[in-house]
């Protein structure tokens, strides 16, 4: 996997700044770069690859159209990453709002074009697993733990106190914990 | 598990390869960027608004690379799909709660991200009211728009349900004014701050100039957009509109004192008032801009009856011409444009703090003098009856007259001075109102203020506060404190009212109402106010907060 989130902030700050003036190249780079991470949470906490592709390609464009208003004193990534994030939850609800629409939650990840390699066991548990929380508590476990957020700075991103993200994760990592054990349970 | 476990475990999930979303990601964006043309300075990311050949240019690249290319047709057949939750012309992400609006009434007519990234939506909705199931002969149907920031827990909201039926044309510009961006409303040392409004239907551009502190000019990016055509029908809007919303960045705002001067915490009650240097030098500007042109501004004994919106500007002239010589100008102007770019309205955000003008520098005229005309008291529109509960003088012989008025919007009771301007009141579906004698144990309660201690100095040189008595309330005293904190008792009428008096106004019971003046020289200290039975046997006490 590309290490995505080792980009340096000055490269990123000039990609920007070309962006704001109309380089079309600058955009397709922060699109490239932003791409796999902005798509895996997606789709680790909407479980749907349709709609994973739809709400990153969604998020990079609302990303572009918006990039005058982006503060360039904050970091972009975090910036993108909630957009991803909110999408992620209002097409959750809006599903949840759509019932003759079922949500896949206990098999194969539905229309996807999985092209790497046939995933483990314990992967296919934990993702069997995440379905099962909440979608503010599987958002709050991607974030912290694949996206690498801590606490404050989710805070900061969610509009919560960091206390509360906090006391939240615990819950969600606790009820995860549970979780994969009785699928282990299941499998053996 | 681990938290390294488990991250390591979530970087195996395998996600879908979605190759051909990345490219069409990449496509989208590189259109949407070409499309828009090369922005010299971020701050003018409206400029394809401003010059419509270029935006009409790009618009053309813009469809060609959508509908000509294979990939320009499936992108935007993409696109086409995307009206959901939170989309411009679909439902907003989160639902608007007030005892006015519609459910699932509410659109998206616009929506955009501030500086931090935050999400905002315009809303358009409909709203209504009917309470003929509750007797009352209110119904009417109506609509609104509100600037909307999902997921952000506001201090402060807004909105407003503008009857439909005899709706005038909309004004060309209404500012909704400058706030805090609520996303910083907490925990932010430098907020950001959002500027926002609606636009008639004859506008076709905005312009946000900000003044700084030195005096120079600068145009805000401002995020436009007009609501017309089929997305017009969808929000319910009788004709086109627009909204707009421009931000300033939070290190400027800070810099040049805009949240004081504007006074954007204290007047929400969220904070309280600090002036700065820019600030107080406003203040002492305007107070001395009052004490030249005040005496200019029209008697109204002068006036005629019931004046028209020209005979007051025409009457006004005078004084709106030296207020505007001497005035200090606020740091913010709207500019509205019509499709010719002529500019047909522009204002300037009201310097809240610096306009409060110095009660000592107005003439109370509520006493009539000799010759002066007794004003006409114009009639609600749908009002049915309408009776005086109360007429006497404050203590410096200005005459008041408080009265009842059966409307379509219930009973108002409103206080006016027949020979000064002022006055003003509440309306609601109860007479005597639900809580008239306060929320907690209500049955103990004998007299108590209904509002506030009011400010009526074009009419009185006292100020006055009102309220509510029991029927067996004989007598109602009212005591204020002066600097020193001696006890003073303030004159106080009293008047009680039962269904004779009150002729075809309904009223659930009988009730007394009072009314006392304190002088302007009291402050906001706590007041008491004591209720007495006609034996004179003390029967209960209140209490005014005190205020700074």
């Amino acid at each position: 996997m590309r290490p995505w989130y080792r980009v340096p902030a000055r490269d990123e700050a000039s990609l920007i700044r070309q962006a704001r003036r109309g380089s079309a190249d600058a955009v397709e780079a922060l699109v490239r770069r932003h791409w796999d991470a902005a798509h895996r949470a997606a789709f680790l906490i909407v479980h749907d690859a349709g709609a994973a592709e739809d709400i990153a390609q969604e998020a990079m464009l609302a990303a572009v159209r918006s990039i005058d208003c982006f503060d360039r004193r904050r970091p972009f990534k975090p910036w993108l990453h909630r957009i991803v994030v909110n999408r992620s939850l209002d097409w959750l609800r809006a599903r949840a709002r759509r019932p003759e629409v079922s949500v896949e939650v206990t098999g194969p990840v539905a229309g996807a074009r999985v092209e790497a390699e046939a995933p483990d066991v314990l992967s296919d548990e934990l993702m069997r697993a995440l379905a099962q929380l909440d979608p503010d508590e599987r958002a709050l476990v991607v974030m912290r733990h694949l996206l690498g957020y801590r606490s404050p700075e989710l805070g900061r991103m969610l509009d919560m106190p960091a206390a509360t993200v906090r006391t939240r994760l615990a819950r969600a990592i606790t009820r995860l914990r549970e979780l994969l054990e009785a699928e282990a349970r299941k499998g053996t | 598990m681990s938290p390294d476990l488990l991250k390591e475990r979530l970087a195996e999930i395998p996600a879908p390869q979605a190759v051909h979303a990345r490219e069409k990601a990449v496509l989208e964006a590189r259109a949407e960027i070409e499309a828009r043309g090369v922005s010299e300075d971020p701050l003018r990311r409206g400029m394809l608004r401003q010059h419509p050949l270029l935006g009409l240019a790009a618009a053309v690249v813009l469809v060609v690379v959508l509908l000509l290319t294979p990939p320009g047709r499936a992108a935007s057949a993409w696109v086409g799909e995307l009206v959901g939750i939170g989309d411009v012309g679909g439902p907003p992400s989160q639902e608007r709660q007030g005892r006015f609006i519609k459910p699932g009434t509410a659109i998206v007519i616009d929506n955009g991200a501030a500086p931090d990234g935050s999400r905002y939506e315009w809303v358009a909705y409909r709203c209504g009211e009917n309470l003929r199931s509750e007797g009352i002969d209110t119904k009417f149907e109506g609509i609104g728009v509100a600037l909307q920031w999902p997921k952000v827990r506001s201090e402060e909201g807004g909105g407003y349900c503008e009857e439909l039926q005899g709706r005038p044309h909309a004004p060309a510009l209404t500012s909704n004014g400058v706030h805090i961006l609520p996303s910083q409303f907490k925990g932010v040392a430098k907020p950001d701050l959002v500027i926002e409004g609606t636009t008639g239907p004859r506008v076709h551009r905005i312009r946000v100039v900000y003044r700084d502190g030195e005096g120079r000019r600068r145009d805000l990016p401002v995020d436009f957009a007009r609501v017309e055509g089929r997305l017009r029908r969808l929000a319910s809007q009788p004709e086109a509109l627009g909204t707009f919303v421009a931000f300033l960045p939070g290190d400027v705002a800070a810099r040049d004192e805009v949240a004081s001067r504007l006074d954007l915490r204290a007047l929400m009650g969220t904070g309280t008032l600090k002036l700065g240097p820019i600030g107080r030098g406003e203040r002492a500007q305007a107070r001395e801009g009052f004490r030249k042109c005040a005496h200019l501004e029209p008697n109204p004994g002068d006036l005629p009856p019931n004046p028209s919106r020209s005979a007051m500007e025409r009457a006004m002239g005078p004084a709106t011409r030296c207020y505007d010589r001497y005035m200090p100008t606020g740091p913010l102007e709207y500019m509205a444009y019509d499709e010719h770019g002529r500019v047909i309205q522009r204002m300037n955000e009201p310097l809240v703090t610096a306009m409060v003008r110095p009660a000592d520098t107005i003439k109370a005229e509520g006493r009539e003098e000799p010759g002066d005309k007794r004003r006409r008291l114009p009639k609600e529109t749908g009002s049915d009856a309408r009776k005086v509960l109360m007429s006497g003088r404050a203590p410096d012989g200005a005459l008041y007259e408080f009265y009842l008025e059966q409307t379509k919007y219930g009973v108002c009771m409103q206080i006016w001075w027949p020979y000064a301007f002022g006055g003003g009141g509440s309306c609601g579906p109860d007479l005597p109102p639900a809580r008239a004698y306060g929320r907690r144990n209500p049955e103990r309660v004998f007299a108590k203020p209904f509002g506030f201690l009011s400010d009526e100095p074009r009419a009185t040189t006292s100020r006055y506060i009102s309220g509510f008595a029991r029927p067996r309330v004989a007598r109602v005293q009212v005591v204020y404190r002066d600097s020193r904190g001696r006890p003073h008792d303030a004159p106080v009428q009293l008047a009680h009212v039962t269904a004779s008096t009150l002729g075809k106004i309904e009223a659930s019971e009988p009730f007394g109402f009072w009314i006392a003046f304190i002088p302007r020289s009291a402050g906001h200290r706590q007041i008491t106010v004591t209720a007495y039975a006609g034996n004179g046997d003390r029967l209960g006490e209140q209490f005014t907060p005190a205020r700074p």
